[in-house]
């Protein structure tokens, strides 16, 4: 698998909470949730705007995080995304669930078998 | 015209003009588009180029928005031809900007003499805005602020332009030729003032219509002052918080509203404790009140102003810090 294959692979396992954490740090549209996981990936993660906005509705649907349109930076009406109390459970349960994964999975690749 | 502006228009011919969620989600990926584009054309991209690579980038509105109206209907199927519609719009959409773009490149080598005759044509079918502003008493408030958004139609398509400026010593002012006289416009003026309650205008004449445009008069009332203090979602003074007053509705319904667009100019910034002197509303007043914390967005919020002297206390949404 190319580096490419990888990083989309990487983000259709983990859009959901990487955009749950990036909404604690406050309200923001898709587009700064774009650029803030790129530049705070150093340039690693490229979120799909085909993946980035059913995601942000799919979140919405679920209760997980609530909209409200507003003035933008450039000044133009966008729609705002914010993490609602429910959604903040949540991404403490899938923040716990990746960490554990994680370490499980270095566990694995970290395994030596003993030496006879 | 902007994009919001043509998006506005667009949904105005084609749909109802009511904000709905199927032309949300299109305004919503629209917005995202426009800000690659203006991103490249921040790196200096000329503007066919900026057009293009972020079409690359972004790839196709229609499926973006195909996906998340199925989301938004937890695939319904009935539903689904909407999306279809849907679809149609965001490609006319495309290719009206696509000639837009072309179009501003031509009128870009146009040759000079031929635009500036144009430009002396339009202007001269043009009448100024021009008028007064008084206390209570008749007497003349200079140094307040006209904020004026102007609304037109040319060519069926909608165009939205603000304007700025201040009034003299004995209270006028005046925009040199401004106001089309002919055609669908719509003029908005908020006349903004410390010491009176803000005062707004709307304004719309259709074409054969007459509109006044000259010998305006704004009475303004005296205001309430209070104090605004901004806190954070801790409850910590937000020192040095944005604030701009975006609206009021008085105590018999009226309704006075600051165009976001037109407001930069009223723009203020609390003290060092998230404080600030506020006297452009009057005691019972429902009022909007923007704020807007160090490197946050605007947020809008609704107040009641309280007695003169009192004090007024706005929480502004964005979180403190990360919880982990």
């Amino acid at each position: 698998m190319g580096e490419a294959g990888a990083k989309r692979n990487l983000l259709q396992g983990s859009l959901d909470l990487l955009i749950l954490r990036t909404l604690l740090a406050g309200p923001h549209h898709g587009y700064a949730v774009a650029k803030h996981l790129h530049q705070v990936s150093e340039a690693f993660l490229e979120v799909e705007e085909g993946s980035l906005y059913p995601a942000l509705h799919r979140l919405e649907r679920r209760g997980w995080v609530e909209s409200h349109w507003g003035p933008s930076e450039s000044n133009r009406r966008a729609k705002f995304y914010r993490l609602t109390a429910q959604g903040r459970k949540q991404l403490q349960a899938e923040t716990t669930a990746w960490r554990r994964m994680n370490q499980a999975v270095e566990c694995v690749l970290n395994y030596r078998p003993a030496e006879a | 015209m902007s994009w919001i502006n043509f998006t506005r228009a667009l949904r105005g011919r084609v749909s109802p003009p009511a904000a709905s969620g199927e032309a949300n989600i299109d305004e919503e990926l629209l917005f995202h588009f426009r800000s690659l584009v203006d991103e490249n054309l921040a790196k200096g991209l000329p503007a066919d180029a900026a057009w293009h690579d972020a079409q690359r980038r972004f790839g196709s509105l229609g499926r973006y928005a195909d996906e998340c109206r199925q989301v938004v209907m937890g695939g319904f199927p009935m539903l689904h031809k909407i999306s279809v519609a849907g679809f149609v719009v965001l490609a006319l959409v495309v290719a009206w900007l696509f000639s837009e773009v072309r179009s501003l490149r031509q009128a870009a080598a146009a040759a000079p003499a031929e635009k500036t005759a144009a430009a002396k044509a339009a202007k001269s079918q043009k009448a100024d805005l021009a008028g007064i502003v008084v206390d209570s008493a008749g007497k003349p408030i200079p140094d307040a602020h006209v904020l004026v958004i102007l609304k037109t139609w040319p060519g069926n398509r909608y165009r939205q332009e603000d304007f700025a400026g201040k009034t003299d010593e004995k209270g006028r002012f005046r925009f040199a030729e401004l106001v089309p006289a002919k055609g669908q416009r719509a003029v908005h003026m908020a006349v903004v003032k410390d010491g009176y309650a803000l005062t707004t205008t709307y304004d719309l004449k259709k074409q054969g219509e007459a509109m006044q445009t000259d010998g305006l008069k704004f009475t303004l009332d005296a205001a309430t002052k209070v104090t605004i203090a901004v806190r954070d979602a801790a409850g910590r003074p937000a020192g040095k918080a944005g604030v701009l007053p975006s609206g009021r509705q008085t105590a018999d319904g009226q309704d006075h509203v600051v165009y976001f667009q037109a407001a930069k100019p009223i723009e203020m910034v609390a003290d060092g404790d998230g404080r600030i002197q506020l006297a452009m509303f009057k005691r019972g007043d429902q009022a909007k009140i923007y704020v807007r914390l160090a490197g946050r967005d605007w947020e809008e919020h609704g107040v009641t102003i309280p007695d003169q002297g009192d004090m007024v206390e706005i929480t502004a949404d964005a979180p403190n810090a990360a919880t982990e």
